[in-house]
């Protein structure tokens, strides 16, 4: 290191004699005789550099310490970013791929594509800041010297080069760590914290780990007969808690569609089932869901799903179309036997234990009361809005014994269907990061304070670098602007 | 190799210098009538003495660094 501060020495006082040669020298050209003063001025402004070397090291460092600056918050503020940006984009990878496996590939490349890009390109520029640092922080003396070492050849071959070096490495060592400081002053919220908010709320339903397949699943009540339009809610059973996944509704086959493109279901993590028919939430079998063994996997019956489900919902039996019998006992509901004639239907049960029945039945079919054992009048306890439809609800306490219930109307006719949607799986997810808008803020966010805030700061430097340069005794740098 | 070549264009820049200065004397005293000439001369004269000037100065500058820079 030293031994180029030498040479540059060397260099400035060789510049200084050739002056003097050039001066003394009896051919009257001015071309040549121009030279004289400038290499000799040259020469003492090339020593003077070598030699004030040491003081201007010193300088740096006095000023840096009285701006604050510090190297260390610098990398770990970069650091820390940079941490951020690689899992955000593992991040998006992930749901782009869980879209894409959907069939959804057209939302997951038109969308999260140009999210993905913009958030490498922030990713490239922050490590980018970081190597700058790195070089600025190891090599300022070094950088600096071969600058003056440029600076003191003669006859100004390099003396612009070399003086943009030593401007460079001042300006670079003094100011590049007061980004961070820099990009505070000009942010609101900050973008670590909106990327953090967002994996949040995504990190809830976790598609890579719980996996996704597409089912279809048959819905039966207790007598085996498919039970149309009744919903079906899924939950992930986790340590913490359940996690709700999605709602599927059966159609009138009692099939629901949890297939594609918008449906599925988790696969690596136990379900919990919940069945709600009328208003009223029914116990299926099976409760807890294994998906490994309790979906029956049948890639060839449907395009659509390649795992099937029985469920059977046990403590209901269908009578008609929304009017069904529930009970917690078993008893009494093997024991149910149901005759209809003309429009009256008889429901008689034999029970040994006391047990409870409920009646379901839908509003339009206009009965309003039931009669137990063609004595005792019952009337409906409550009513239940369920898909903008009426139910009536009629819970009857019976003691053991056999018992026939009544219930008079015309079953025949037609009644409104009540209006249950589905909520597939991969909706959930969507739902969850509001419709992509809210991404798209975050990546801007992060662009804004990452990229375009860092560059100005650059720009900023780089000129300072130039401004320094002239003053030295570089070029004056032409701005490539027309005037 | 530096110092080397600094040497040689010292010792070359005193020769040319009284080479300068002998010769613009001989300008200035040649009875050629011309103006220019004696011009010429006088010109030749000036530089002469003013690279002998900043050679002297330039070495004693530099002599005093290195004797500063030892002390040091």
């Amino acid at each position: 290191m030293d031994q180029y501060l030498i040479l540059a020495y060397s260099l400035a006082i060789l510049t200084y004699y050739l002056g003097v040669l050039i001066y003394a020298i009896p051919i009257p050209w001015w071309g040549i005789k121009k030279w004289a003063p400038t290499l000799i001025y040259d020469a003492l402004a090339a020593s003077l550099l070598v030699l004030m070397f040491s003081t201007i090291v010193e300088l740096v460092n006095y000023l840096g310490s009285l701006l604050n600056v510090d190297w260390q918050a610098y990398f770990e503020w970069l650091t820390s970013r940079i941490a951020i940006m690689g899992s955000f984009i593992s991040f998006l990878v992930t749901l782009s791929l869980m879209l894409s496996s959907a069939g959804v590939k057209a939302v997951s490349t038109a969308v999260l594509g140009p999210i993905i890009s913009l958030a490498t390109y922030t990713l490239i520029v922050l490590e980018i800041f970081f190597i700058l640092g790195l070089v600025f922080n190891q090599f300022f003396a070094k950088i600096m010297i071969i600058g003056i070492l440029l600076y003191s050849i003669p006859f100004r071959i390099a003396r612009g080069a070399g003086a943009a070096l030593v401007a460079m490495s001042i300006v670079f060592t003094l100011a590049l760590p007061l980004l961070p400081v820099f990009t505070h002053a000009f942010t609101i919220q900050g973008t670590e914290e909106r990327i953090l908010e967002i994996t949040e709320k995504m990190g809830k339903v976790n598609v890579e780990e719980w996996g996704i397949v597409f089912v279809k699943g048959h819905v039966t009540d207790r007598k085996g007969k498919p039970v149309n339009n009744i919903l079906t809610k899924w939950f992930a059973l986790l340590k913490q808690g359940e996690v709700y996944v999605a709602s599927y509704v059966t159609l009138e086959n009692g099939w629901f569609d949890a297939g594609r493109p918008y449906g599925g279901l988790p696969y690596n993590v136990m379900l919990k089932l919940k069945a709600e028919y009328c208003g009223i939430e029914l116990t299926p079998e099976p409760r807890i869901i294994d998906p490994h063994t309790d979906f029956t996997y049948n890639p060839l019956k449907d395009p659509n799903a390649d795992y099937f489900v029985e469920i059977k919902i046990k403590d209901m039996i269908t009578i008609s179309k929304y009017f069904f019998v529930k009970s917690n006992s078993n008893e009494a509901l093997n024991t149910l036997k149901i005759t209809k004639g003309g429009d009256l239907v008889n429901l008689k049960f034999t029970i040994s234990k006391p047990a409870t029945i409920t009646l379901v039945i839908h509003k339009e079919y206009n009965v309003d009361k039931v009669i137990v054992n063609s004595t005792k009048t019952i009337r409906y306890s409550k009513i239940k809005n369920w898909g903008g439809v009426s139910f009536q609800i009629y819970e009857v306490f019976l003691n053991e014994g056999t018992w026939v219930l009544s219930v008079r109307a015309n079953f025949q006719r037609n009644v409104k269907d009540p209006k249950i949607t589905d909520k597939g799986y991969l909706e959930t997810i969507s739902k969850n990061i509001g419709d992509f808008e809210e991404l798209g803020k975050v990546i801007a966010n992060a662009v804004f304070e990452w990229i375009v805030l860092p560059g100005t700061y650059l720009s900023i430097l780089i000129m300072s670098t130039y401004s320094l340069a002239y003053a030295i005794g570089g070029r004056k740098i032409r701005l490539p602007i027309k005037t | 190799m530096i110092s080397d070549l600094t040497t040689r264009i010292v010792m070359a820049a005193w020769a040319l210098f009284m080479l300068s200065w002998a010769l613009g004397w001989l300008l200035k005293g040649s009875p050629v009538p011309i103006y220019r000439v004696k011009r010429f001369g006088q010109d030749m004269v000036e530089d002469a003495i003013l690279g002998a000037f900043w050679l002297a100065v330039g070495t004693s500058i530099f002599a005093l660094i290195k004797y500063l820079a030892a002390s040091v």
